[in-house]
């Protein structure tokens, strides 16, 4: 089981479709910064497809709200604050860092 | 007091998902990875999306650079590393195939990449 962090806009660069090359079922994935515009556009279709596979996908809400897209997550993305950040990153063995 | 231990080893898997030159961080994996290899933890390359760039035989960067990365990457057996993958799907979508590259690599499809990520104890994206 992997946390996968991703910290950056994937509509700027390659994180979220490397990501998804090798994240796996069972896997977490966390958006942090702004990591959490992959909750938008086409972006959110990837998430959503992840989660159907069986990735559960956090999105930290202090960033969400600071972006103003805490009222626009879709369904498949739980909001954590920094103590389930805390609690994903004790969860699992392995943390991988997109960004 | 008990003497010093020698620091666990914990197996790596660096990933170099950037191309060389334009920054350092292709370098940077390759000098990260050396550096485990070194202190003797068992060490992983993968190169990754645009990272596949970085074994592309045939660079020649002008003398005001570092020297070329592919002359570098010649020499990871000698710091004992033994495992060097490149994501199959970058390579082609770039036009390369395995006589393009500086050195002999594992390729890697999804399966593959799935389990290096799992095989190693921690993962280091660069």
């Amino acid at each position: 089981m992997t946390l996968h962090i991703l910290s950056a806009s994937p509509f700027a660069g390659s994180c979220l479709a490397e990501c998804r090359r090798v994240i796996a079922t069972g896997d977490a994935l966390l958006l942090t910064g702004d990591g959490v515009y992959a909750a938008l556009g086409d972006a959110a279709a990837v998430l959503r497809e992840l989660h159907a596979a069986g990735v559960a996908i956090f999105a930290l809400a202090e960033d969400c709200a600071a972006r103003g897209i805490d009222t626009r997550l879709p369904d498949c993305v739980s909001t954590v604050d920094y103590v389930g950040f805390v609690d994903l990153a004790v969860a699992h063995p392995r943390t991988v860092s997109w960004f | 007091m008990s003497a010093p231990q020698a620091a666990p080893r914990r197996s790596v898997l660096v990933v170099c998902r950037t191309a060389p030159y334009g920054r350092s961080r292709a370098r940077d994996a390759v000098d990260v990875a050396m550096a485990f290899a070194a202190f003797d933890q068992p060490v992983t390359l993968l190169f990754l999306g645009d990272g596949v760039l970085a074994l592309a035989s045939g660079q020649r960067p002008a003398p005001e650079f570092s020297r070329s990365l592919d002359k570098l990457l010649g020499t990871l057996a000698d710091y004992g590393i033994e495992e060097v993958h490149a994501d199959a799907a970058a390579l082609a979508a770039r036009g390369l195939d395995a006589q393009a590259l500086a050195l002999p690599v594992r390729l890697a499809g999804p399966v593959e990449l799935r389990e290096l990520f799992a095989a190693h104890e921690r993962v280091l994206t660069v």
